[in-house]
């Protein structure tokens, strides 16, 4: 059942302008053979070829296909990748062809599934593609593909190398009843720093929420002061890229815009007015200030051409302990007195004039969202771990702990610290995939998309 | 029900003895009498790992811990200052009252029947044993018979370039036997072995040695016994020298080792001094021991000193070790080399797979060291005589015996050099104590007759009694620290033992302790945590029993196996995960692979 050649879109469907078909298995080339059209007639591994494919010489429709001669694919196998039009019914039509040349459809993950197996790839790696597909920021995708391309592996085969060496040397000692042990204070060094650097990569991985979902930025000021102008500066801005999840309340126009590389998910919220008796407004008012107690920061907006109010200073009551940047829009039109009164009012804040009709020292806006992100930019550990690997960690961590501590105190039982290392050489295959529940391989697997 | 049982070394004699005692007709023949029970190596029973087994083969009923305990002349518990599961009892013993108490415990074994002969044949017929054939043309008829020839099928000696058949230092090996095992279709390895060269003690200058004096008091290994056993000789620490270091490396040549003339793979634990030489070229020493071989003769064991160098330059090597440069060699030391069984040809009873009651046990099957010959000899001995009353078979398994590691590693992963057991082997091996053998395996010892009631009952008491101490610990407080703790809670801290324990209570926990009793009871007590987390891997292992792997399986349709893997699991056929994991080279990925595809198999179903 192994043996079959599966085919599947490795695109979403949806509008847009190309699908990508994959096929891997042996009976790839004789596929491209019977259903693209092309002269020459030869195809060179790794090349695009402009083609047609066709269906009993009748042309379905305009294709690149790239084909990857085994064992150097993805999966190990030979494979093909046919680009057509994302059109589902062409889509569907190609498939059919594929599949009526002895190919069937591949199950969720299974081409990633192959190529764990044919050991392009370790299990650390394999679930990396996964979230690497799923990646919500640059910051986050670059990490992830530091997974793949084996740096969390690294670190933890060297500390596998150490454990092992550590090992053999308290074997040494119980079957031959040596008493020398301190001399391998080098390794237990080694295997100190390798538990170090696991602490750091779980405390970090605190932030990978963070990075995937966006930090959460409120957009708070009164009614008119500029907000949304403030909104579609960030939208607009050629400095991010925008990706459009609509907001579902009339009370919040929510937009996930990246900075940076990172996501940030900004609220612009109703304008805030407590004038207004309406129940429903107040009802909306509520939960604005809800949702700015929830965010991450707030941008508070105020308006240099207008008096302050009690909007303005309800707005400061909440947003008091929050990280914030405190901003005086339409300085172009500004009322000196105003100014002052303002200044006087939030005396130690910091606050700047802005425009953003004029484009006025709108940078401090960027400035103060990538500030935000700055710790979390840890230059040091350049990997992310996902949930079963965090389990992991955390419980190899807890051995090594254990094993530097036993180490060094001199009436330390031998055959009790052999037992840790054992352990923790075991948490490392798990983490590999050398050794793994296979409940756990089958689900890491069926949660890949078809034609991953 | 008729058993014969061919040699009457370590595993022969357990074999043997076991069949008898389980009501068999059991001839046991060897082709020397006065060498029943020889031991051709170091004249001591039991080490690390090894005193595990003969603590098994005692709670199991067997003889070698009551010959050792009689016939010992220092005891020794080595590891003493580490923790319960690797202390382990070793005892020096005089050879020759060795032999002598074997010989004599056998002649007068009801149902058994010791006969000097050379067996030229086993006689087969449809694939059943029915007897051997001796070389003098007799026939002695046998519904089992087990095979435990040691290293005399065509066993060779090598003295530097001399070479010449023998089973040992002169005494005949066996030729018949081996080709007719060969035509049987027995695959066979070729192995090597060593042993090192006996000085005269008058020659030694002991004054320039450590003296390594027995334990006090001594503790003995066998529950049977209850004299008290006393340490009489002190054995002697030495090192070698830079000089004989240069000794060594200026005539590799003439050893057959290094010019090659032995093909056989030898022990990587018990290596010569010249292989130790070459592998450590930066150590400028290698320690060695000088063991008495009996009370009543003057022969030294110089154990450390294995070799095949010719005699000549095992004399240069001695004039160059200070205190030993006058020694006079009474045998000098040589290297064996011999066929062994590959032992993945038998089940876990140490039967053949192919031919029905026959059974193979001890250095035959590839194993070195006397212990693990005789846990294997008694194993082979119970399960010919459980076939032969249609019982179920005895087979003991990983995490409740050390004899279970041993037998479950050849049989399923075969051996490439020859076998010896560590305790690194042992996953379970915080579990599988000395002090705790009689509470694994003293059941089945009961079970098949080898134990009898009144010694079970005996000792089941003693059990209690730590039993019951331990609860005490739990129940009784102490401040320590300005914080109250349990005695339990403090046992369990590592600069705690039981006797800083009973200090801080002031008074005795437990009277007229053992060293037994201690063991246990810091045992239980430390290791608790650690115990329970491998219960859960024991649980996990019997999953992966349950999961059959059906017999018509086609590991050419799984994917995700490498060749050779593919290979062992068409050769071997497992029948479950957890078996087709214990062979040589099967991965845990591979497992799953394999995992997989049985369950992507009933899924399309």
């Amino acid at each position: 059942m192994n043996d079959d050649t599966i085919a599947a879109l490795s695109t979403p469907l949806g509008i847009a302008g190309i699908a990508l078909i994959r096929v891997s298995g042996k009976n790839t080339l004789s596929i491209i053979n019977n259903i693209v059209e092309r002269t020459p007639k030869k195809i060179i591994p790794k090349r695009a070829y402009h083609a047609f494919i066709v269906n009993e010489s009748k042309r379905v429709d305009e294709c690149v296909v790239t084909l990857y001669k085994k064992p150097n694919s993805y999966t190990g196998e030979d494979i093909a990748e046919i680009s057509i039009h994302s059109n589902p019914f062409i889509i569907e039509e190609v498939l059919e062809l594929i599949l009526r040349n002895n190919a069937r459809r591949a199950l969720p993950g299974e081409f990633t599934y192959r190529a764990f197996k044919n050991r392009k790839i370790d299990l650390i790696q394999a679930e990396s593609v996964n979230e690497l597909i799923n990646a919500n920021s640059k910051y986050y995708a670059s990490m992830k593909f530091g997974n793949l391309e084996g740096k969390l592996s690294e670190l933890i085969k060297k500390l596998r190398v150490n454990l092992i060496k550590l090992g053999i040397k308290i074997e040494t000692m119980i079957e031959f009843e040596e008493d020398q042990f301190l001399e391998e204070i080098d390794i237990i060094n080694e295997i100190q720093k390798s538990s170090n650097i696991i602490e750091k990569i779980l405390l970090n991985s605190r932030f990978t929420e963070v990075l995937n979902k966006g930090l959460s930025i409120v957009v708070a000021g009164k009614v008119n002061v500029g907000k949304s102008s403030l909104f579609n500066l960030l939208l607009m801005e050629d400095r991010s890229i925008i990706s459009h999840t609509p907001g579902t309340t009339r009370d919040f126009i929510r937009e996930r815009v990246y900075v940076n590389g990172l996501p940030f998910e900004i609220t612009d919220v109703a304008g805030i007015d407590n004038a207004i008796k309406d129940s429903v407004e107040q009802e909306g008012i509520k939960r604005t200030y809800e949702k700015i107690k929830k965010s991450d920061a707030v941008v508070f907006m105020l308006d240099a051409s207008r008096e302050l109010d009690e909007s303005d200073l309800k707005i400061f009551e909440t947003i008091k302990g929050k990280q914030r940047l405190i901003v005086i829009n339409k300085i172009d039109i500004a009322n000196r007195n105003i100014l002052k009164k303002i200044r006087s009012n939030f005396e130690k804040e910091k606050i700047y004039e802005i425009s953003i009709k004029e484009n006025i020292n709108i940078d401090v806006v960027f400035s103060f969202l990538k500030g935000l992100t700055n710790n979390i930019k840890n230059r040091d550990i350049n990997f992310i771990v996902n949930q079963r690997q965090k389990d992991l960690l955390k419980r190899l961590e807890a051995f090594l702990r254990s094993l530097v501590k036993m180490s060094k105190t001199k009436k330390s039982n031998a055959e009790i610290i052999a037992e840790e290392i054992r352990g923790a050489i075991k948490i490392i295959a798990e983490l590999t995939g050398d050794i793994s529940n296979d409940e756990i391989l089958n689900g890491i697997f069926s949660k890949f998309c078809v034609g991953k | 029900m008729k058993v014969v049982v061919i040699g009457a070394g370590h595993a022969g004699i357990e074999a043997a003895y076991a069949a008898s005692k389980m009501g068999a007709k059991t001839t046991l023949v060897t082709i020397h009498l006065e060498s029943i029970a020889q031991m051709s190596c170091n004249p001591s029973i039991g080490g690390i790992a090894k005193g595990h087994l003969v603590k098994e083969i005692d709670a199991m009923g067997g003889i070698m811990s009551r010959a050792a305990d009689s016939t010992g002349i220092h005891f020794k518990i080595l590891n003493r200052s580490k923790g319960p599961a690797v202390r382990a009892t070793r005892t020096q013993n005089d050879k020759v009252k060795y032999r002598d108490f074997m010989k004599n415990f056998l002649e007068k074994c009801e149902n058994l029947r010791v006969y000097q002969s050379i067996v030229s044949e086993i006689i087969i017929k449809n694939e059943k044993v029915k007897g051997v054939r001796f070389v003098e043309g007799n026939e002695i008829m046998a519904d089992a018979v087990i095979i435990a020839c040691g290293t005399f099928l065509n066993g060779k000696i090598y003295i530097g370039n001399t070479t010449y058949n023998a089973g040992r230092s002169n005494e005949p090996s066996s030729t018949h036997l081996a080709e007719n095992i060969k035509d049987l279709g027995f695959k066979t390895i070729r192995l090597k072995t060593g042993t090192p060269m006996r000085l005269h003690s008058d020659s030694i200058d002991w004054e320039k040695f450590e003296p390594q004096p027995g334990d006090d008091p001594p503790v003995p290994f066998s529950i049977f016994t209850e004299f008290k056993v006393k340490n009489r000789i002190t054995c002697y620490l030495g090192y070698t020298t830079p000089k004989v270091k240069e000794v060594i490396n200026d005539n590799l040549d003439l050893s057959p080792l290094f010019s090659g003339k032995i093909d056989g793979i030898g022990p990587r634990y018990c290596p010569s001094i010249e292989d130790k030489i070459v592998k450590f070229p930066n150590r400028e020493r290698h320690h060695f021991y000088l063991e008495p071989e009996g009370l009543n003769n003057k022969e030294i064991y110089a154990n450390g000193l294995s070799s095949s160098l010719p005699v000549h330059i095992q004399e240069e090597i001695l004039k160059s070790i200070p205190g030993l440069d006058k020694s006079v060699m009474m045998r000098p030391a040589y290297a064996i080399e011999y066929d062994a069984i590959v032992p993945t040809q038998l089940n876990h009873k140490l039967e053949s797979k192919k031919i029905d009651n026959l059974y193979f046990a001890g250095q035959v099957n590839g194993t070195s060291g006397y212990e693990e010959a005789a846990s294997q000899g008694l194993i082979a001995g119970i399960n010919a005589v459980l076939k032969l009353k249609n019982k179920d078979p005895f087979i003991l398994r990983r995490d409740e015996a050390y004899t279970g590691v041993l037998i479950d590693d050849i049989v399923t992963k075969g051996v490439d050099e020859p076998y010896r057991l560590f305790t690194s082997r042992a996953e379970f091996r915080l579990q599988l104590r000395e002090d705790n053998a009689f509470e694994r395996v003293s059941g089945y010892g009961l079970k098949f007759g080898l134990l009898n009631n009144k010694l079970f009952a005996k000792e089941m008491r003693k059990l209690k009694k730590r039993k019951d101490a331990i609860n005490k610990l739990k129940e009784t407080k102490l401040k320590f620290r300005d914080r109250t703790y349990t005695l339990y809670h403090l046992l369990k801290m590592p600069e705690i033992d039981f006797d800083k324990l009973e200090e801080l209570n002031g008074s005795k926990i437990l009277k007229d302790k053992t060293f037994t009793d201690v063991s246990y009871i810091e045992a239980n007590v430390k290791y608790e945590g650690y115990i329970k987390i491998q219960n859960d891997e024991v649980k996990r292992m019997e999953k992966l029993e349950k999961i059959k792997i059906p017999e018509h399986v086609d590991y050419l349709k799984i994917d995700g196996l490498s060749t050779e893997v593919r290979q062992k699991l068409i050769k071997n056929r497992p029948s479950n995960l957890s078996d087709a994991l214990k062979i040589s080279g099967v991965t845990p990925a591979a497992i799953n692979a394999i995992s997989i595809y049985l369950t992507l198999k009933t899924r399309s179903l």
